[in-house]
């Protein structure tokens, strides 16, 4: 490594990523750092850290948007927005350090259902920088708009590829007044079919829910006592008279017994379903498998990766996080391949695991491939930033 | 173009390849007839297949193509302004599959928009995008401009409700770009690309279960001064109608007379405001609301009590454009965004931009978003009168940037914005756009002419706009769609 670069501006990433185009040699953006290994391995000899450019630049309150600079930390974007009574709602991992940029690079999806808090949807504009030092704007600060190509959309999930983010605009909510989680059993006989139509069932049976998850035995969060068998939970939160939903309908359909959450109880819950993916790479030997795919067999593959470790799975994201042994990587894939319908992802595994192994379960089309591939040369045609993380 | 057809015809039919000019002059143009430039020939696949096929004899033939769903397009997206041909995706307009477990429905893009929750409702369900012309527009035109509508103050525009797309590239192979996928989200940037990185043949959609209680309140105030103050403080206090739609007094006088929706005539504005949810939660939000509303100083609160009386609350607003087809022979609508909190001075300079160039504005728009459409009558045969209403559009574009704001909402850039792109973006930003198209759109043949300025000596041939660039013009006619 020729050493890390950490600018405290705009220009000073300009002069970095220039520095580095100039030179010909490979950069990793960093942010937070807690997604850093995400994708196929980069090669890079230069680091250009963005955590210094941290701070609220405007917080239009009236309008529930924020401009920030893209290193500031959710957790500390959230704390300033708080004695306003307004929300960031996005739930990466590690909020603390999490950075918004970082996570908007990232994609995380978050455990927030449909409107929620998927960075895609909550992200209105950014700035960023080119690995030729060119700065670039897209979207705006207004919460609909169809101005040009949706080039923030791009940004999203591109893992330091395209460019390095500098600042965004992200669209906030209100402070929920009250919140409450139900958390159901699910029976632990339940075969894979059953399973995916329960919590189907069940959640469809939840008013207007705000978080669906469904967490595996063993994961120590609080709720009900151990039986050994999967957990759906439930969180409502708004107004008093919506988290206040009465969920019977959902204990039906879990057919098991519930317990609601609530206070630091029900926090704790959350933050531990919220970590989980950053927490996985901490278990020795462990891979960090993220599945994507329609919520059924979604559901379905959970259940079958269960076998190998503990998942989490959030249906209405289509969206699963996996914790298996690698030694157990071969079996976990056929598990994968029973469902046609559903992608995965390495997304963390141990040393150069990842230098020896394909990241991605099915690889892309070839048509989809080339097409990225020509996305990546139109904007850092020298490919300078972070060559080799992207499927193509 | 004789050879295109020898080739296409074997394979779409007789009736599949329209050359005759009498035949090919309706897709001239789309809604915003300003903007006219008939096809050489206009192609009616039925297949996704179909489609391939016909755009792999374009791109080999090196004729630009453009595609159309119903035509209702407000910025001249669907124009073939350089001619070539028009690929019409209305013969492709099946549901193939609701799957109310996952809440999806699996469609062809040629599908009117309406039938999509039509084909949902008897699962409870219903496909949340509901521009004004839902009734015509088809889900691949949505899928082209991210269309908006009344709903998606609080539901999103198009783009947060499809999972995935089939789309036929710019040299005829076929992808399929899902939300599912690892890597770019190559699908975010295509819905709203306004047809200029490839066509979408078919879409996986989410839909979203019918609330279990719905309220339309309708909120009369003496001016539109404080009914946007009571706009920006609903929103501020966090507060989620799932719309909040406004009217003007022109706009009221015009709906009146020609639709009747029962709106108060002695009005400055009225406020359309309509709750989902849970009855408890309604129950709070209405309450929330109505006092933000008194305080704001409404002359009422009118509540629909039946279903009946919301559609006629809503059919005030949905069909506001067409009515104003009564008061002139020309229309041209504006789709600029502002912030909401901006929204009373924002409306206070349209009515100063009004009187500056001695023109009739009506209001209507989008409050909860800030999606301000103001409205100009005028006649197109005056020339005076129609550089004023240039002259205006510029201004209207130009304040909607100062306040922090964009120049399209849910309309999209197409022809009739695309020259002013740079009022909000510098040349790096075009030039990165132009890009991350070209990547897509390799020869230029893919519906060129949108979106970007067109940079003359540069490859690219820059089309004449009629009249060097009159703003987008509806066709005034009742059941026009905005």
């Amino acid at each position: 490594m020729a050493g890390t670069a950490a600018p405290a501006s705009e220009e000073g990433v300009g002069r970095a990523l220039a520095a580095a185009s100039e030179a010909g040699e490979p950069v990793v953006l960093r942010g937070g750092g807690t997604r850093l290994g995400l994708g196929a391995p980069a090669r890079a000899s230069r680091i250009v850290d963005l955590g210094g450019l941290s701070g609220v630049i405007e917080h239009h309150v009236s309008d529930l948007t924020v401009e920030a600079w893209a290193g500031t930390t959710v957790g500390a974007l959230n704390r300033e927005l708080a004695p306003h009574r307004q929300l960031l709602a996005l739930d990466p991992p590690l909020p603390e350090r999490a950075t918004l940029g970082g996570v908007i690079a990232a994609g995380d999806p978050g455990f927030r259902v449909f409107p929620g808090s998927r960075p895609r949807d909550l992200l209105l504009g950014l700035s960023a920088v080119l690995a030729d030092g060119t700065r670039i704007r897209s979207g705006g600060r207004v919460v609909k708009n169809v101005t040009g190509y949706e080039l923030t959309k791009l940004f999203t999930g591109s893992l330091g590829t395209l460019g390095a983010i500098t600042r965004v605009t992200l669209r906030l909510r209100a402070l929920p007044e009250a919140s409450r989680t139900v958390v159901a059993g699910l029976p632990v006989s339940d075969a894979v079919d059953q399973f995916a139509d329960r919590v189907l069932a069940a959640a469809a049976a939840a008013p207007g829910p705000a978080a669906v998850a469904v967490v595996p035995p063993g994961t120590g969060l609080p709720g009900l006592p151990e039986d050994g068998g999967f957990r759906l939970a439930i969180r409502f939160e708004g107004l008093r008279e919506e988290a206040a939903m009465p969920p019977e309908g959902v204990a039906t359909a879990a057919g098991g017994v519930t317990v609601f959450l609530g206070g630091p109880e029900e926090e704790q819950f959350w933050a531990g379903v919220r970590d989980f993916p950053a927490v996985v790479p901490e278990r020795e030997g462990a891979l960090g498998l993220a599945v994507h795919g329609p919520p059924g067999a979604l559901l379905r593959t959970a259940w079958r990766l269960a076998a190998f470790g503990p998942p989490v799975a959030f249906p209405d994201q289509r969206h699963a996080i996996a914790s298996i042994p690698a030694e157990d990587f071969e079996a976990a894939l056929g598990a994968l391949q029973e469902e046609p319908d559903v992608s995965a992802v390495i997304e963390t595994a141990p040393g150069d695991w990842k230098r020896n192994h394909p990241v991605f379960h099915p690889p892309p089309s070839a048509a989809v491939a080339a097409l990225s591939s020509r996305i990546k040369a139109a904007l850092d045609p020298e490919g300078i930033l972070a060559p080799g993380r992207m499927p193509f | 173009m004789e050879a295109l057809a020898a080739e296409l015809r074997p394979l779409l039919g007789k009736h599949g390849f329209l050359l005759r000019p009498e035949h090919t002059l309706p897709y001239e143009c789309d809604g915003s007839t300003a903007y006219r430039s008939p096809p050489q020939a206009v192609a009616l696949p039925r297949s996704t297949a179909e489609v391939a096929e016909v755009v792999r004899a374009c791109a080999a033939a090196g004729v630009p193509f453009t595609a159309r769903g119903a035509g209702t397009g407000l910025s001249g997206g669907a124009t073939p302004i350089e001619g070539g041909v028009v690929i019409s995706l209305a013969g492709m307009s099946r549901v193939l599959e609701i799957n109310p477990g996952e809440r999806t429905a699996r469609c062809q893009t040629g599908v009117v928009n309406l039938e999509i929750s039509r084909a949902a409702a008897p699962f409870g369900l219903f496909f949340a995008p509901d521009p004004s012309s839902q009734s015509a527009c088809t889900l691949g035109g949505n899928i082209a401009e991210n269309s908006g509508g009344p709903h998606c103050f609080k539901l999103g525009a198009t783009t947060s409700h499809i999972l995935s797309v089939t789309v036929v590239l710019d040299d005829g192979e076929v992808v399929v770009l899902s939300e599912d996928d690892a890597g770019y989200d190559l699908l975010g940037l295509f819905v709203g690309s306004e047809g200029t990185l490839g066509i979408a043949t078919e879409a996986t959609v989410r839909l979203l279960p019918v609330p279990e209680t719905v309220e339309t309140l309708l909120a009369p105030f003496a001016g539109l001064v404080p009914a946007c103050e009571a706009v920006s403080r609903i929103v501020a206090a966090g507060t989620v109608p799932v719309a909040m739609e406004m009217l003007d007094a022109a706009t009221i006088e015009v709906v009146e007379a020609g639709i009747g929706a029962g709106y108060p005539k002695d009005a400055g504005a009225v406020l359309l405001l309509e709750l989902d949810g849970a009855k408890p939660a309604v129950a709070r939000q209405r309450a929330d609301v109505d006092r933000i509303l008194q305080e704001c100083g409404a002359l009422e609160i009118r509540v629909a009590h039946d279903a009946a009386e919301r559609e006629l609350l809503w059919r005030g607003r949905k069909f506001a454009f067409g009515a104003m087809g009564r008061i002139s022979t020309d229309l041209y609508v504006q789709d600029g965004v502002v912030p909401r909190s901006a929204l009373p001075e924002a409306i206070a300079e349209v009515e100063r931009i009004g009187k500056r160039h001695d023109l009739r504005i009506a209001n209507v728009f989008h409050a909860g978003d800030g999606n301000l459409h103001p409205c100009i009558s005028y006649d197109g045969r005056d020339a005076d009168e129609k550089a004023r209403v240039m002259a205006a559009s510029h201004d209207l574009l130009s304040l909607c940037v100062r306040l922090g704001g964009v120049l399209s909402g849910e309309h999209g850039v197409g022809i009739e914005k695309r020259d002013s792109l740079d009022l909000l973006f510098g040349e790096d930003d075009l030039e990165a756009m132009r890009r991350v198209r070209d990547a897509w759109n390799r020869q230029g043949l893919l519906n060129p002419g949108k979106i970007l300025p067109v940079r003359a000596g540069c490859g690219e041939p820059r089309a004449a706009l009629p009249d060097g660039g009159l703003p987008g013009r509806v066709a005034a006619i009742p059941g026009a769609w905005i």
